[in-house]
């Protein structure tokens, strides 16, 4: 390729990229479709798909295990993946940083403090008890809310937010949240404490229809919100006075991105605690795949993603059985080296 | 009809950097704006690019306030191009031109395809197209922003609109053979009844290109004309601070200015 002046060869270019991202956005989604037919069929008590769905009587307990036990905490799984990688995506490119990861940067922390508050001091709030399972979501929205404007704050007032400050930013804000976290310990009670340290390690353990159905509403909504600021996400990478010399409101994508991010990533940690390091490697590895725009970035994150936690759940699951690991080990094992490998890689200045 | 600042005053960081300053940008050719370092040109260019609030004064687009349009109709009239800028992510040349079109423009029909090659034909950068922004050079980076910003205004107007290009230091990493092109480009452009405000240090380019001359010092225009008229030997040297000479070249027909 050495020229493309006319048109037909521009067109040309246009079209060979937008192949190469269908191709790896289809394989994405093939992966993901085998991940979760293995992640259905594994198990405690094995059962083959197209059996255990037959409807009779010997079945039953298959049946049960498959839809009411597996199915909805494979569900949960990829919905909470999909959530950690878009909005780690979508994070990088709002303050135009690799290295923004939601658990990295305190987004998740402030997520979890959100949660632990209403779920050691809610009991005495006058609500009656039906109002829980949304109130404890809602508190982790709102905390993640939180950090991630202050973040937005602290770049804004102090210039340029380098990779490093972010990350050194991020390191006081968990810091903070783990005092947040040692208080409510403190607060809570026997089965409080037990919840609650399970929690903070990441787990889909606890995935229920009635649980998961409400905090899929809301990751549905953040990841749709942040697709249509795709284009958007790109412009922004001119840098935010170009943006806005292209015509973008930069101040209300801003507040859109927070928002819908914040929004994917507290639902997600209400249920599933705080897990790190999918919101930093998926978008990483979709870029080295197919390039960098968002429209694909994004989406293919939310498959890699939704995939690497349903994959990585079945292991927490079944690689010590009858005990089962918090599934934040396993994300954290295979991140934290990858973590090393891009903190060499990326030019820090 | 013009691009213009009336008696502007800027502060950042509550200290003032602009100071009554006026300039308007006229269609049909380039004006300069030249002047030391820390003079305040790019911020005066922030403020009609519509970037920057202004502490007093006004600046108006065609009569209106910049102030009380939109960054999309701000978008649809002028395109800026920034002193520096830098892109994070690795996206491909072809990718970075895509972002010029105005948000809400329709894209990838025979139009848009037409223009961009127009585009980068005329910029010289159609070897580039596949490759990534950031393995360019710097001045390979400065062409494609170039191209970016001019493809922003390039398409036939649908309306009868003036539309303006804020261009800082646009050649500031470019050799002598692509400085000349792109200000031929510019002036060109300009003379498709548009507007070009160019930021420059080189003072012969100035003078050989633009039509009218704006000298800053200090944050405040201390001339504003004809280069013939504003480019002489006793206020350069003073503003500047620094022996010059302005002298007309017979053999090249123009005015040179030697430090
Ligand atoms: N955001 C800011 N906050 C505080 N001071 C600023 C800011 N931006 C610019 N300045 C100061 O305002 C003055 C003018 O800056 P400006 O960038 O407009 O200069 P310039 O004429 O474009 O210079 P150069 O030729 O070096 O590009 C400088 O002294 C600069 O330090
Ligand atoms: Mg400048």
């Amino acid at each position: 390729m050495n020229t493309a002046t006319d048109a037909v060869a521009l067109a040309e270019l246009g079209r060979q990229r937008r192949a190469r991202r269908k191709n790896v956005l289809v394989l994405l989604s093939c992966v993901l479709a085998a991940v979760v037919v293995a992640a259905l069929s594994t198990g405690a008590i094995p059962l083959s798909l197209l059996d255990a769905l037959r409807a009779d009587a010997e079945r039953a307990m298959q049946r049960s295990v498959l839809l009411d036990i597996r199915s909805p905490r494979v569900v949960l799984a990829a919905a909470v993946g999909a959530a950690l990688a878009i909005a780690g995506a979508a994070l990088q490119g709002l303050f135009r940083n690799p290295l923004a990861d939601p658990g990295l940067i305190g987004v998740s922390s402030g997520a979890a403090v959100g949660a632990l508050s209403m779920i050691v001091l809610g009991g005495s709030l006058v609500v009656s008890a039906t109002w829980m399972p949304y109130l404890v979501p809602a508190a982790a929205v709102a905390g993640a809310v939180a950090v991630t404007l202050f973040l937005y704050a602290f770049a804004r007032r102090y210039g340029n937010f380098s990779v490093t400050t972010m990350l050194l930013v991020g390191i006081a804000i968990n810091a903070l949240a783990t005092v947040a976290i040692g208080a409510f310990e403190y607060l809570s009670d026997d089965t409080q404490l037990r919840t609650l340290v399970f929690w903070m390690m990441g787990s889909f353990g606890r995935a229920t229809w009635p649980a998961v159905l409400p905090t899929l509403a809301v990751i549905l909504i953040g990841v749709v919100l942040l697709l249509r600021s795709a284009r958007s996400l790109d412009v922004l990478q001119l840098g935010e006075a170009e943006a806005h010399y292209v015509g973008i409101e930069v101040d209300g994508l801003k507040r859109r991105i927070i928002l819908s991010a914040a929004a994917a990533v507290g639902a997600g940690v209400a249920v599933s605690g705080i897990i790190v390091f999918v919101g930093l490697v998926v978008p990483h590895l979709v870029r080295l795949l197919g390039g960098a725009g968002h429209r694909y970035v994004l989406l293919g994150s939310a498959l890699l993603g939704a995939s690497l936690c349903v994959a990585a759940d079945l292991v927490a699951r079944t690689a010590v059985v009858p005990a089962e690991l918090p599934v934040g080990l396993v994300t954290s094992a295979l991140g934290a080296p990858f973590f090393l490998w891009l903190i060499a890689r990326v030019r820090i200045p | 009809m013009s691009l213009e600042a009336k008696a502007v005053s800027i502060e950042r960081d509550n200290r003032p950097i602009v100071e009554d300053a006026t300039i308007a940008i006229d269609r049909g050719g380039m004006t300069a704006l030249v002047g030391p370092n820390g003079a305040g040109k790019s911020t005066l260019l922030k403020a009609l690019a519509g970037e920057y609030a202004v502490t007093s004064g006004e600046v108006s687009l065609d009569g209106r306030p910049v102030s009380g349009l939109s960054a999309g109709e701000l978008a649809r009239r002028r395109s800026v191009m920034a002193q520096a800028s830098s892109i994070v992510f690795d996206f491909t040349v072809e990718e970075i031109l895509d972002l010029g079109w105005v948000q809400g423009q329709s894209r990838n029909n025979g139009q848009h395809r037409a223009a961009t090659s127009e585009v980068v034909r005329e910029c010289r950068i159609g070897h580039l197209m596949g490759r990534t922004f950031n393995t360019l050079s710097g001045g390979e980076q400065q062409r494609v922003q170039f191209a970016r910003c001019l493809l922003q205004v390039w398409q036939p107007h649908d309306e009868v609109d003036t539309r303006y290009v804020l261009l800082d230091e646009p050649t500031s990493s470019l050799d002598l053979a692509h400085e000349l092109m792109v200000l031929r480009l510019a002036r060109r452009y300009a003379q498709r009844s548009a507007g070009v405000l160019v930021v420059l240090h080189d003072l012969n380019l100035a003078a050989r290109f633009c039509r009218n001359i704006v000298i800053m010092f200090e944050g405040r225009v201390v001339a504003n004309g004809d280069p013939a008229e504003v480019l002489n030997d006793a206020l350069l040297s003073d503003v500047y601070a620094t022996e010059i000479r302005v002298e007309w070249h017979e053999a090249l027909e123009r005015i040179v200015v030697h430090a």
